[in-house]
């Protein structure tokens, strides 16, 4: 037929699906796809962005927004005008086989429907389809969609056609993950994985990686940069075991309030701006608001900033669930930026004149600041500089946070470089637990100083199995003044004794609690304590019978 | 330039009936004897072949050869605003398939012309055992017969009789039809109502449909204009009936 048709057979892309599955080896998979690759970058180095993406079962890179957008039904008919039968006898074998793409290949072993010419599949003929498929738009796109599926499964061997079928709804299972690809592709072409590694997560384009590989090796790997438009994969927070040893163990640090809304890069590239969640969706269209306001507070240079979208109300943020009624909204956006007004707190840059990610936290966020004119809707995270002699301030801000109703901070190391896709101890994140514990106050002490009048911490009790009450930990921070002097005033008519700044409380104030963890401890009763605990409100709603019990709080101990 | 009137739209008509439903697109190449289309569809289940030819014609030019790329879809929406008594001229101009339908007012159609990025196959070269004619709406009342018991249509000739038949999980249908013709051998191939139903579409082309037939062969159905001036012809794939 046609030149277009000429190209390498798609059978050889099969046997390596099908040698992938043979093996559950991680080291196996592994060269054999480091044979493939080094294979198909000698024969036909035009195809080897193509082929590592397909063995995966990509056709698009990841920041790529392109979908084939053909579901179940679409395909099932697919296969069933090919082989001759009804879309129902798809269904049935899918059942019977378990998985679409080994039903597909089972009906076309017993095809029923001859065709009048045959021709084998190229790999170029199956990858210029599956990009036909994405790009078809409009009126009668699913029925032209069809078309162009039909035409691929018309020239399949049954084998064929189990993976078309499987790399058309996006489910190879042949067990390779991007892992595996990055090693193969080092091991294929002599670099080093990291520097593969690194090269992924700046571009998140395997496709470009192989070829960068094969080209232009380590060097040209490390050449490969961040670009302005194209989202890569952001850098990861690992768990804080607690505020002093990770400061610590940083030497001193960058805390800054964690945000509880959605993490967002937003790209600048001539007039472009798009705005990428952390698994690289554009959600620009949805927030149209964080594009007008990026574009008034930012400079018109190309740049790439990381922050947190929150949703406010009154001043104050509001529950994460209601962002997500605006981020996933494709109608009625501008209704929803009326119900839902929308907040953003800056953190990082990546790039502006040129990559940032090589550059230190502490250089990066200076030259935040210098970008970024502050206004109500785009502000900076709080930050705060922790020493290991102001431990205190980090506490504060954690305190602080909560208090404003949000998640917690952020501990950052300030000689870091941006680290995409990475989790690693250079970014911590200490977090509030997200339930919260209903306490009675059986307890307290005089504050000092200016609050020397007032009861400045409460010591606050859950009861047992006996319904007895058993100290837990005691709140010192949490309320504003005006809420404390009411606490106070509620407290001081149930004082029960007094003994120097410590009274005893009749048990009948609840408070809802929120703590970043529950801990062992020899020290009250219970036989538990709190970590950060911060008093978020008074719970004049709840009476004694409804506090938490000591049962519950060991079970949510042994659950972490 | 290029420019083909003719008197009958029907012709057009009932010919894009059956091809739109087949293909997509296609591409049609025009000279100086005549308008002519090859098209596969993308299954490679069926094959068309149309040809007009410039006799056919009331005015024909056409000074040098021409591909005209349209989606038949497209197409069929305007041709079905044709009435019979419509006089119809074609033409093209820079990217267009131009349709003009001139009966007391004078409509106008343009059809954006579209890249296509293959070509069609010439169709494969076949040696039918057994050829005859038989008239077109016996044809299309024996496949509504069929429909009533099954999705899929045997044809058998034999020496005496043109047999269709079909067996339905509910039920049987059989429609024998004396043909009258010399046949030596006999033949029988399975194939898909639904994709037959297709090729039926275009009922005003001819009144005989001349069937070649072969065991287990691609069906051929042509259908010729009297005067010899057009032509009209499928090719279909078979069903593949194994025994189960």
């Amino acid at each position: 037929m046609s030149v277009s048709e000429v190209g390498m057979s798609y059978s050889k892309m099969v046997d390596v699906y099908e040698a992938l599955d043979s093996t559950t080896k991680r080291l196996e998979k592994t060269s054999i796809l480091a044979k493939f690759f080094s294979d198909i970058g000698e024969k036909n180095p035009k195809l080897l962005p193509v082929v590592t993406l397909l063995s995966l079962g990509r056709v698009f890179p990841t920041w790529s927004e392109e979908e084939l957008g053909i579901g179940t039904k679409t395909l099932m008919k697919a296969i069933a005008y090919v082989v001759g039968v009804k879309p129902q006898d798809v269904e049935d074998m899918q059942r019977d086989a378990g998985d679409i793409g080994q039903a597909a290949e089972n009906l076309f072993r017993k095809k029923k429907q001859a065709t009048l010419f045959t021709r084998s599949l190229t790999i170029e003929k199956v990858h210029s389809n599956l990009i036909k498929i994405a790009t078809i738009s409009g009126s009668k796109a699913q029925s032209k969609k069809l078309e162009i599926l039909r035409e691929l499964l018309s020239s399949s061997s049954p084998i064929d056609a189990k993976y078309i079928t499987r790399t058309v709804i996006e489910e190879l299972r042949v067990g390779v993950g991007e892992g595996t690809i990055r090693d193969a592709l080092a091991q294929a072409f002599g670099v080093e994985k990291s520097v593969v590694e690194r090269a992924h997560m700046l571009t998140n384009d395997l496709g470009l990686v192989a070829e960068v590989s094969k080209e232009e090796g380590t060097v040209g790997l490390k050449n490969l940069t961040l670009n302005p438009g194209k989202p890569v994969k952001p850098m990861l927070a690992q768990l804080s075991p607690g505020i002093s040893i990770s400061i610590l163990e940083m030497g001193w640090a960058l805390c800054e309030t964690k945000y509880d809304g959605i993490r967002v890069q937003i790209h600048r590239l001539g007039n472009e701006v798009n705005i990428f969640t952390r698994r690289l969706e554009n959600i620009s269209k949805a927030v149209p608001e964080i594009v007008e306001y990026i574009r008034k507070s930012l400079p018109a240079e190309n740049f790439i900033v990381e922050g947190e979208i929150i949703v406010t109300r009154d001043g104050k943020p509001i529950s994460f669930q209601y962002i997500l009624q605006r981020v996933r909204r494709k109608y009625d956006i501008e209704r929803m930026r009326e119900e839902v007004p929308l907040k953003l707190f800056l953190f990082d840059v990546l790039y502006y004149n040129g990559s940032l990610i090589d550059s230190p936290f502490e250089k990066r966020r200076e030259v935040l600041e210098s970008l970024v004119t502050i206004s109500d809707k785009i502000q900076l995270s709080t930050q705060v500089k922790v020493t290991p002699d102001s431990l205190q301030d980090a506490e504060n801000l954690f305190n602080e946070s909560i208090k404003g109703g949000n998640e917690g901070i952020m501990i950052k190391d300030p000689h870091a470089p941006y680290m995409p896709g990475i989790r690693g101890k250079k970014m911590l994140k200490l977090k509030a637990e997200p339930e919260t514990l209903d306490l009675v106050v059986v307890g307290g002490s005089y504050g000092r100083g200016k609050r020397a009048h007032l009861i400045g911490s409460y010591l606050l009790a859950a009861k047992d199995e006996n319904n007895e009450l058993k100290t837990l930990a005691y709140a010192a921070t949490g309320l504003d003044d005006k809420t404390l002097l009411e606490l106070h005033n509620l407290v001081e008519p149930i004082i029960i004794s007094k003994n120097g700044r410590q009274v005893e409380i009749a048990p009948h104030i609840i408070l809802e609690i929120a703590y970043s963890e529950i801990v062992k401890s020899p020290e009250y009763e219970s036989g538990y304590s709190l970590r950060f605990p911060v008093v978020k409100r008074i719970r004049d709603d709840l009476s004694i019978e409804d506090i938490d019990t000591v049962e519950r709080i060991n079970s949510m101990f042994k659950g972490n | 330039m290029f420019k083909a009137v003719l008197s009958d739209s029907n012709v057009l008509k009932t010919s894009f009936e059956a091809i739109s439903s087949i293909v997509d697109e296609v591409q049609m190449k025009a000279d100086s004897d005549g308008l002519r289309l090859d098209a596969l569809d993308r299954s490679h289940i069926t094959f068309v072949h149309l040809e007009l030819k410039s006799a056919l014609f009331d005015v024909y030019s056409c000074d040098e050869p021409l591909k005209i790329n349209v989606d038949t879809e497209e197409l069929m929406k305007v041709l079905k605003r044709a009435k019979s008594d419509d006089v119809v001229e074609l033409t093209v101009d820079e990217g267009n398939l131009i349709l003009t339908f001139e009966d007391e007012a004078r409509r106008t159609f343009k059809i954006r012309l579209i890249d296509i990025e293959y070509e069609a196959p010439s169709p494969p070269d076949l040696d039918y055992p057994s050829i005859f004619e038989i008239p077109f709406s016996l044809l299309k009342n024996s496949i509504q017969d069929i429909g009533i018991v099954s999705d899929k249509i045997s044809l058998m000739v034999d020496e005496d009789k043109f047999i269709a038949s079909a067996e339905g999980e509910f039920g049987d249908a059989k429609i024998e039809y004396l043909h009258g013709e010399k046949i030596t051998e006999n033949a029988k191939s399975v194939f898909s109502l639904e994709k037959i139903k297709e090729m039926l579409k275009a009922d005003r082309f001819s009144d005989t449909a001349v069937l070649s037939l072969g065991n287990d062969m691609p069906l051929n159905l042509a259908m010729k204009m009297i005067s010899d001036e057009g032509e009209l012809s499928f090719l279909l794939a078979p069903r593949i009936e194994s025994e189960e």
